[in-house]
């Protein structure tokens, strides 16, 4: 699994918020959100092609209320994939729902990492 | 930034220093104009890229639809408002925005004041019930070597144009 993998499966594992890849078919009722690759910051020439490729991508959690408990898990996701680089980008209100948006940044290599539910056995 | 000066020699920095004096800010936001310059141009492209939808004539009720785009009106907004904002000077320190910037002011939308940044923010950044479209954020990640490069480039052709002067 890639790191983007394994940070949509540890997002998924937060409770108190659905998390999905991408974009919800149906939004839940409760909190939630999203996670997603928006596009290719870096790469190298290597001879098998690209090698060593960066992506930003953005995480988006919809909450009713502060929820600074899920706010904090999420965060501590982000810190334990992306070590030190992400950033919460931006925090908005939004009138028309009721729910604050924000939006966190972060940045990953293509790298791949162990899968705990194979090497766990 | 880190920023390095070509000089042939120690001679030549001080005699460069000297003649820089107050002159630095000069310096400063001229390398700064190329700069935001090419990120400018970088976030025009940009906003010219964001995709829109078609005019809704009833807004919807956002939890039972799913995520609209921007329609046209809002697409023409940002892109009309996208640019560099004023520069701040502040001893030797010069600094500006560059996007939609504060200064954008509001449009009227389907008989409603909406802000032309919230607009902007809300394509870049998504919400509940638009979809996201982060072309800002794409446009200053890919312009930010070029701009360094042109901010240096600048910088040591009028540190040049000084000396030599």
């Amino acid at each position: 699994m890639t790191k983007f993998d394994q940070l949509v499966s540890q997002l998924k594992n937060i409770s108190g918020i659905e998390i999905a890849e991408y974009e919800w078919r149906t939004r839940p009722n409760g909190d939630f959100g999203t996670v997603q690759k928006d596009f290719e910051i870096d790469s190298d020439n290597g001879s098998d092609g690209k090698q060593d490729r960066a992506f930003e991508g953005s995480v988006d959690i919809f909450t009713h209320g502060k929820q600074m408990l899920t706010v904090a898990a999420v965060e501590s996701v982000l810190e334990d994939v992306c070590s030190g680089s992400w950033y919460l980008n931006s925090e908005q209100y939004e009138h028309e729902t009721g729910l604050i948006h924000r939006e966190f940044v972060f940045q990953l290599t293509d790298e791949e990492v162990p899968d705990p539910e194979e090497s766990g056995g | 930034m880190a920023m390095k000066i070509s000089t042939e020699g120690l001679e030549d920095l001080s005699a460069m220093l000297a003649k820089l004096g107050n002159r630095a800010e000069d310096v400063a936001s001229g390398a700064l104009y190329d700069g935001a310059g090419v990120v400018a141009d970088a976030m025009k492209r940009a906003a010219d890229s964001i995709v829109c939808g078609p005019q809704q004539k009833k807004r919807p009720a956002p939890e039972k639809t799913p995520k609209r785009l921007p329609t046209p009106e809002e697409k023409a907004a940002v892109v009309g408002k996208t640019g560099i904002a004023k520069f701040h000077k502040n001893g030797g320190e010069v600094d500006t925005l560059v996007g939609v910037t504060g200064n954008a002011g509001y449009v009227m939308i389907g008989g409603r004041k909406k802000a032309v940044r919230m607009i902007a923010r809300a394509i870049n950044s998504g919400t509940s019930f638009m979809v996201k479209q982060p072309v800002f954020r794409r446009a200053a990640s890919a312009s930010k070597s070029a701009a360094q490069a042109a901010i240096v480039s600048k910088a040591e052709k009028m540190f040049e144009d000084i000396i030599n002067s």
